[in-house]
């Protein structure tokens, strides 16, 4: 996995942001840019290269779930993978991230190494 | 309390109060005692709209009682005009202090982890060199080298340590948001139960209070089954669920 691809992360909770940042880097990331809703990070998505996402479900303006399908519905952008990290826990909800394209699906409380699980899956299946 | 008690003595009427006058009225057919029978018939009339005026005067009693208590009940003016708003504060500033707590918790953490790797790091240099000194692979001149290390290494653990405690004592203050924010919070969920007995209280006066009562219940309690069986339980069962979609 290349350590050096660009990852946005996307939280209305910058403590949460600032977790989901810090494990990452544990992970060996570096290059982590954020957003603090869907609409600021279609914003980040237009003006700059990122190679995965990393959202929350439940926020204010844009929900993760629409920006999933915003980054599905854009030509330039539908082939990013997406992470979904998030506490809501519905079957239904589970099934509806999934339908509309998700990658991966971690419930929070999470640890770091459920994290690191679910991305080097997320790549390992887009590789393979 | 009163109109209750009133209402209830109203309510409690038997057919059998209109025996006397109905035996006394079949008696007079009997023996067509035709002035007998109007005055008993008057009598059973009289009785009938007695009852009727009894019935009338309760529900005017209900009514003006469900008037006075929906304006006497200021307690709404307070929720919505006051109340409310305050809640709001409260719940915003708990959202802030638990900000606030988690940043300088990862502040001070973020400050600690260095220090812990620098002690890791030192701790380790030493030991492969303390290692070759016990299988006499040092040289004269690298044992004092590392008996000078051994003595800065003790200055600087002691240092380090001293900081890594303080950061883990600075830690530990700041969970004092639990508390803070408990209070707020238990303050929240008072008004609302205030706000949920204001309006079951008000539902009861209109008259609906039973019915409504026990809707509410076998709603939340269906509701209840319905969240607890929607929700996965954790982070196994929402893979057991992906894997089934295919993931």
């Amino acid at each position: 996995m290349d350590k050096n691809i660009e990852i946005l992360v996307v939280d209305d909770f910058s403590t949460m942001r600032r977790i989901v940042k810090n494990q990452l880097r544990e992970i060996g990331f570096s290059n982590i840019r954020e957003a603090e809703d869907g609409a600021a990070a279609m914003q980040v998505l237009k003006s700059a290269h990122i190679d995965f996402v990393v959202t929350d479900w439940n926020m204010p303006n844009v929900t993760g779930l629409d920006l999933l399908k915003q980054i599905r519905a854009d030509e330039r952008l539908k082939s990013i993978p997406v992470l979904m990290v998030t506490a809501e826990a519905k079957r239904e909800q589970i099934i509806e991230a999934a339908q509309s394209g998700v990658n991966g699906y971690v419930v929070k409380p999470f640890t770091p190494q459920t994290l690191q699980e679910k991305i080097e899956k997320v790549f390992e299946r887009l590789g393979g | 309390m009163e109109s209750e008690i009133q209402a209830a003595d109203v309510g409690a009427w038997s057919p059998q109060e209109y025996l006397p006058t109905l035996r006394a009225l079949l008696a007079a057919a009997e023996v067509s005692d035709q002035l007998e029978f109007q005055n008993q018939l008057d009598k059973l009339t009289a009785l009938r709209e007695q009852r009727l005026f009894q019935e009338i005067g309760r529900l005017t009693r209900q009514l003006h009682d469900a008037l006075t208590s929906f304006q006497s009940d200021s307690r709404l003016l307070e929720v919505a005009g006051s109340e409310f708003p305050d809640a709001r504060d409260r719940l915003d500033q708990v959202i802030e202090m638990t900000e606030r707590s988690a940043h300088r918790t990862m502040d001070l953490i973020e400050t600690a982890i260095p220090l812990a790797e620098q002690l890791q790091d030192t701790t380790a240099g030493l030991a492969s060199r303390w290692q070759r000194f016990r299988a006499r692979e040092l040289s004269a001149d690298e044992f004092r080298e590392l008996v000078a290390e051994i003595g800065d290494y003790f200055t600087a653990t002691d240092d380090r340590s001293r900081q890594l405690r303080a950061r883990l004592s600075d830690i530990l203050m700041a969970q004092d948001f639990q508390d803070l924010s408990g209070q707020e919070i238990r303050k929240v969920i008072r008004l609302v139960q205030d706000v949920e007995k204001t309006l079951l209280n008000m539902i009861k006066v209109a008259g609906r209070g039973e019915s409504i009562e026990a809707e509410l219940t076998e709603k939340k309690t269906s509701e209840e089954t319905d969240w607890n069986k929607q929700r996965v339980s954790g982070q196994d069962e929402a893979d057991e669920l992906l894997s089934s979609l295919g993931f």
